[in-house]
């Protein structure tokens, strides 16, 4: 662990958390116009853990104390992981009034909601980090995996295939509403060296 | 005529990217600061001609450092290079007092346009 960790030296996460700013700066304003209101962005975090530490990781964040959705969307080509989105389930409730749907809210156009939401916040962050790193990702539909639940009952670490797993986490919140957002893009140990070197062409060219 | 500038951003890779694509016409000391606060105090120790700032930091974000700046009275131009692109984030910011809003990622041209824009070279 502790080689892998050096490998993410000082200036490698600032650049890696540089390139997920920006591409959740396109994620969030994709966000703003579909919602017509200011989204707030935090400050990516950067995790690196054993996966059997990760509930332990994630839990240290209270906003993943209350019931929670979560989507996934997994990609895979030059980086392999998945694109997470982490919605408070008060936040759900309030999707169509934030998406100006009139009609009656039955849990499968929740579902949709959930779903295209996911699909916006996920796929504009993946196209923002791609293109910044020059990469080929390819990806697949977003998926419901859980809802009203907790991070600790979804992130089994039995389940998961890798030993270690990077993390960056930003949150997204809005004014005047109770929707928040966590997204986490997973990356598998496998991709760690590919993205390194990206990584490190992006720091030899300034 | 610029005789000292401040770049604002918790990011040392996109300090130096600003910093490099700073005009090579001002032939000035560059000062960085890396949250919203180490900025107000290098605005105040230094006086900078031109800052460029950043908008989402730790300690104070980059409208807390406009809305200071903006309530000392200050005239000094600063230019915001941000990831956050919304439309209410440069109204924010423009409205704080910035005088113009670059998008990241940036290019050397792009600074280098908001420059000539602003009259600064």
């Amino acid at each position: 662990m502790m080689q892998i960790k050096e490998q993410f030296n000082e200036d490698r996460r600032d650049a890696l958390q540089e390139v997920v700013n920006i591409a959740m700066g396109q994620a969030g304003d994709s966000l703003a116009k579909l919602f017509s209101t200011f989204v707030e962005l935090s400050i990516p975090k950067f995790h690196l853990c054993d996966v059997t530490e990760l509930n332990q990781e994630l839990s240290k964040n209270a906003a993943y104390a209350e019931k929670i959705t979560i989507l996934r969307q997994p990609f895979s080509g030059q980086l392999r992981g998945e694109g997470i989105a982490i919605f408070n389930n008060n936040g759900v409730s309030e999707l169509a009034n934030l998406m100006g749907y009139e009609g009656e809210v039955t849990s499968n156009n929740e579902r949709e909601m959930l779903l295209d939401v996911c699909s916006i916040l996920i796929g504009a962050c993946l196209n923002g980090v791609t293109s910044q790193l020059e990469i080929a990702l390819s990806y697949t539909a977003p998926t419901i995996i859980s809802q009203n639940t907790t991070v600790n009952e979804f992130f089994n670490p039995e389940s998961i295939q890798w030993r270690y797993a990077m993390i960056m986490e930003i949150r997204l919140t809005l004014e005047q509403y109770d929707f928040k957002s966590n997204v986490l893009l997973f990356l598998s140990e496998d991709s760690f060296p590919p993205l390194i070197d990206k990584l490190d062409q992006m720091l030899e060219e300034i | 005529m610029i005789n000292s500038i401040l770049v604002v951003d918790d990011s040392k890779m996109s300090r130096k990217l600003v910093i490099r694509a700073l005009p090579t016409e001002w032939d000035a000391p560059i000062h960085q600061a890396t949250n919203g606060l180490e900025a107000l105090e290098l605005f105040k120790e230094k006086s900078p001609d031109i800052v460029f700032l950043d908008l989402t930091m730790p300690e104070l974000d980059g409208f807390g450092v406009l809305a200071a700046l903006q309530e000392q009275g200050s005239q000094v131009p600063v230019i915001v290079i941000s990831a956050d692109i919304q439309t209410q984030a440069y109204e924010r910011a423009i409205s704080l007092g910035a005088r113009a809003f670059i998008q990241k990622p940036m290019s050397p041209e792009d600074v280098r346009k908001v420059v000539q824009e602003l009259h600064l070279l």
